[in-house]
């Protein structure tokens, strides 16, 4: 790289950048397993610098040469699992995933759906109307398919200690009955998102510590994660989850964080969206009539939803018939129209349970149209000035960034997160840019660039890993070399955990 | 009918455990508690989400005789015993349970569609015959000829994938060489090489101060990368091109194809079914293999603030006895609903509830709503205790075989003509070792879970608040001739009343 780059960034994000306690903040601590590489520990909320190389190091004491490594190193684990192993946990809002760091997939993914538990639905959901729910606003948090957590968190007082419990039931059901493991000899590594709220970081590290009492924990932000997972230091991570998008890029090992972007077109507005859809043009047979009748919404239960986006739904092609302008969005009446017939999909019945008396159950047809199987997707990418479409929320974030950037981020583009695992997504995602590149005014200083759009896993090998559980995979890698990372420990633990968002504090070097 | 019964069903009786304060109660002196617990009782909102958390049946409740506490699944500490596979009950020896990742290593195999165990199954078909392998056929009629898994439920089997086994004993060993061979296995050992080269060759630089503050996490790993900063302008060593280990083909066009003209949804995998395969979580349904069976484990369970154990099972996966055993039933009195006639709105009803007493000794319980008070008025219910202070015989194994049980009972009301010596007032009955007093309940409004809530302090101080669940109210005006309900997902109502019981 040459010196100038990095003299560049320095100058444009000060705010970031807290050099002078760069030096004060690394220690050398020779006590831990790793002897040969020098190690840094930080104890309290700091920022810690994702430098070029160590800080200086006339505060350190020894530096211990980087002596030969064996380098045959094991590849299997060790027989006896000596706690040398870390659990990584990437936990979303839908699916938690758990495993042992050194391991390429993650041992379980566990759904984190309320279940079995009591189901609070909305007053006019069964259309009854004018019942009293002898519960409180915070009984929505516990529905059937509650997501573990929202965007805003803490805006309900009672919110944050029933997502206590929550978390505090998940995390012991996968230590115990998932990887059996005990938790108090096991460090942990966390995968999480820069933009996971700070109150539900606070929470998970007092289950982790309280609750389960292990030894330490390390945040790692999934979306450099991914990019380890490929090889490459430098690309576009574009993270598309339940809850929202998150757009990071990513130079040379650095995340360039103050370029995020963030779009809450995801998962959920796809579930949102086939919901509507559905309930405006699919249709049922419910037995003993065979007649079809209007789909009524009560049926279109959460698990039901998850179910028909993660198996039917696809993505398809652009058409030339329906194209949508640049920040439009298609209403849903409006779709019905403009892809009804240009529709090539079978409609797919599917079984629905109409109810449960104990072990009883009665069930019915739901049919699902072609085109909304196929279009239903639609609406991750379009979008408006309120929220911007996946491709657009990219494109914004590469318009951040500084010029001679942009051209090696767009040449390694890689896609993350549950939702891009619909079929043909990348595909479409790639016509998408090249749409926008040619047909958005706002994007046209980054159209010389559109010949040189490649993704990450083309050029790499591929889709080795499933991109839902790149970050974890990635955050197993880290956990499994040497080097150790910036951990928490639970003596020292006192509520507050290191975020990017916070000051950088000066610690005393422990 | 049916409704009465699901009704009854959905009452319940649980109990509340406040475990999340162990720890800051460890602050306290001991003899503070006990006045701490009677009355810095927190108010318990029955109503809060949270209930659903902290409050269990007894069954699931433990009993720790030193801190004299009732403690929750979830405030124990677990620490594990031993592993076993629940379909063989092989006890898995520590040491190879991390390199089998927690599953069985012998034959133990689960269905990928029904999640089912899987048999082994001799095919007895002699193959085609072969002229040119003459050898082969001639083995296979010898032994058992090829093996394969085959599911009793779904009648799933794996000679429908091409999974074959030449011996019937160590599958699992056999599936092992492919299980090494994946794709992601192999490019993952290759990336964690590639770093720790990196890492061991940029080790010792010694470079300026950081260009760019971040995320903390990966920082220190960071840091070894390419060590020189303005002196040794390096090229990045992760520049060195990544091996193609090998590149999956997209075979998304199949993919979408077949999902384009799809006809049976069977064909597509659910959740469940791709989640027990996450090397490539495939969509159909022919790319799913047989995975080994998880293993179980049998755990200690230990009380957080004194670390004594309450729950010790023996060591054999086989044997289902546990020698230590301090369970709340044993020590705490247990409620039951006894009566619950359907609850109509603005109608007062009379419920009964049962306790009973698994000590050896008298207990005396004091019922209270809150800050003992007898009656309470909320928005949903207005509920009297008939019966606040009563005690209970102790139990005598002698009365499980005798049925002519000394029965000092006055039902209810002072205007019993039985010549009993005390008006006891308020309690239904009294027998054996156990006592059941009345509760009268006003519902106010028509809900769909009425809860109630009551107190029992304890000679001994032992205080807890139980929740009692107490099905649907109804309003009398819109009751219809009794139909089946269409809904799927009716709600069990039940009117939960947190009841606080000191033992004594």
């Amino acid at each position: 790289m040459p010196p100038i780059m990095s003299m560049q960034l320095n100058c444009q994000y000060p705010i970031l950048l807290n050099l002078a306690n760069t030096r004060e903040i690394c220690v050398m601590d020779n006590t831990s397993s790793s002897v040969l590489n020098p190690t840094i520990a930080r104890t309290t909320a700091s920022a810690t610098p994702l430098s070029r190389g160590i800080p200086s190091t006339s505060v350190s004491s020894s530096f211990t040469t980087a002596s030969s490594l064996t380098t045959a190193l094991p590849r299997r684990h060790s027989i006896y699992g000596t706690g040398e192993d870390r659990i990584v946990l990437d936990i979303g809002s839908l699916y938690i995933k758990a495993g042992f760091s050194g391991e390429s997939r993650p041992r379980h993914i566990v759904p984190v759906f309320a279940g079995n538990m009591k189901t609070h639905w909305d007053p006019d959901f069964n259309g009854s109307g004018g019942v009293v729910k002898a519960c409180g606003e915070g009984c929505r948090i516990i529905g059937e398919f509650a997501e573990l957590y929202d965007l805003e968190i803490g805006k309900n007082p009672d919110e944050l200690d029933a997502l206590y419990d929550r978390l505090a039931h998940y995390l012991r059901e996968i230590y115990f009955r998932y990887l059996l493991t005990d938790p108090k000899q096991r460090k942990v590594v966390l995968c999480e998102s820069p933009m996971m709220p700070l109150k539900l970081k606070q929470l998970i590290a007092k289950v982790l510590f309280e609750n389960l009492q292990v030894p330490s924990i390390s945040f790692a932000p999934s979306h450099m994660l991914a990019l380890l997972t490929t090889g490459c230091t430098t690309g576009l991570v574009i993270d598309v989850g339940h809850l929202e998008t998150t757009v990071l890029p990513t130079f040379s090992a650095r995340p360039l964080t103050p370029f995020i972007r963030t779009t809450p077109l995801a998962g959920r507005a796809l579930t949102q969206r086939l919901k509507e859809l559905i309930s405006a043009y699919g249709s049922m047979i419910i037995p003993p009539s065979t007649n079809l009748v209007p789909v009524h919404a009560k049926y279109l239960t959460p698990a039901v939803l998850e179910d028909i986006k993660t198996r039917f739904i696809f993505v398809s092609p652009i058409t030339v018939e329906a194209t949508v302008g640049v920040a439009e969005k298609t209403l849903v009446e409006d779709m019905e129209e403009k892809y009804a017939s240009v529709s090539s999909a079978t409609d797919v019945s599917y079984p629905i349970t109409l109810s449960k008396n104990g072990r009883e159950r009665q069930m019915g047809t739901l049919i699902i149209p072609s085109w909304i199987r196929e279009r239903c997707a639609e609406v991750l990418f379009e979008g408006d000035e309120d929220e911007s479409s996946i491709v657009g929320c990219a494109l914004e974030c590469l318009l951040k960034t500084p010029m001679h950037l942009r051209r090696p981020l767009f040449s390694s583009i890689l896609l993350i997160g549950g939702t891009t695992l619909l079929p043909n997504f990348q595909q479409r995602f790639a016509q998408e840019v090249l749409r926008a590149l040619n047909k958005d005014r706002r994007f046209k200083p980054l159209s010389g660039l559109a010949d040189h759009f490649e993704f990450l896993e083309d050029n790499g090998s591929g889709k080795v890993f499933v991109a839902n559980c790149r970050a974890w995979v990635g955050g197993s890698l880290i956990g499994s070399l040497k080097s150790t990372v910036v951990e928490i420990t639970r003596e020292k633990y006192t509520g507050e955990v290191p975020d990017w968002t916070t000051p950088n504090i000066p610690s005393a070097a422990s | 009918m049916s409704q009465q019964i699901d009704a009854r069903q959905r009452s319940y009786v649980h109990y509340y455990c406040p475990c999340p304060d162990v720890s800051k109660s460890n602050n306290n002196t001991g003899e503070d508690e006990e006045e701490d617990i009677v009355e810095s009782i927190p108010d318990f909102d029955v109503n809060s989400p949270r209930i659903h958390f902290s409050t269990f049946p007894i069954s699931k409740l433990y009993f720790c005789d030193d801190c004299h506490q009732i403690r929750c699944p979830r405030c124990v500490q677990e620490e594990i015993v031993c592993y076993y596979c629940p379909n063989c009950l092989f006890e898995v020896p520590t040491a190879s349970v991390k390199s089998e990742r927690n599953r069985c290593a012998r034959n133990c195999f689960q269905c990928p569609i029904c999640q089912n165990t899987l048999t082994v199954v001799a095919s007895t078909e002699p193959p085609p015959p072969q002229p040119s392998a003459s050898s082969n056929s001639s083995a296979s009629t010898t032994s058992g000829a090829p093996y394969y898994l085959s599911c009793g439920v779904c009648r799933w089997d794996s000679q429908e994938i091409g999974m074959t086994f030449e011996k019937a004993t160590g599958l699992a060993l056999q599936l092992q060489k492919t299980e090494d061979e994946r794709p992601d296995v192999k490019e993952f050992d290759h990336l964690k090489d590639h770093f720790e080269k990196h890492l061991r060759l940029s080790a010792p630089s010694t470079t300026l101060p950081s260009s760019l503050l971040s995320i903390p996490g990966i920082s220190s790993f960071s840091n070894r990368y390419g060590g020189g900063g303005f002196t040794h302008p390096q090229q990045k060593s992760d520049d060195v091109a990544k091996y193609n280990n090998t590149i999956k083909i997209e075979n998304d066009d199949n993919l979408v194809h077949d999902l384009v003209q799809l006809k049976d949804v069977n064909q597509i995998t659910t959740l469940t079914q791709r989640m027990n395969q996450l090397s490539d979580q495939p969509y159909k349904v022919e790319r799913l293999q047989p995975q080994r069976i998880h293993l179980r484990t049998k755990r200690v369970k230990r009380c957080r603030s004194c670390r004594h154990i309450l729950i010790k099972p023996e060591q054999k996966a086989q044997a289902t006895r546990f020698k230590i055993k301090l369970v709340a039933l044993n020590h705490i009195p247990k409620l039951t609903i006894t009566s619950l006639p359907k609850l109509f709105l603005n109608q007062s009803t009379e419920i009964i509830l049962k306790f009973s007493n698994p000590l050896y000794e008298e207990i005396i319980v004091d019922l209270a709503l809150k800050k003992d008070e007898t009656t309470e008025t909320t928005e949903y219910a207005k509920i009297k205790l008939l019966a606040p202070h009563f005690n209970i015989t102790p139990y005598n194994e002698v009365w499980e075989y005798d049925e002519q049980d000394f029965n000092i009972s006055s039902k209810g009301r002072p205007s019993s003509t039985a010549s009993a010596p005390k008006p006891d007032i308020g309690i239904y009955e009294r027998r054996g070792n156990y006592t059941s007093v009345k509760i009268e309940i006003t519902p106010l409004a028509e809900v769909d879970e009425l809860k109630v809530r009551e107190s029992t302090p304890t000679t001994k101080s032992l205080f807890f608040w139980t929740v009692i669940g107490l099905g649907p109210v109804v309003n009398p005006a819109t009751v219809k001739p009794p139909a089946p309900t269409r809904s799927p997902l009716t709600n069990n109502n039940s009117n939960v009343a947190p009841t606080r019981t000191n033992i004594n």
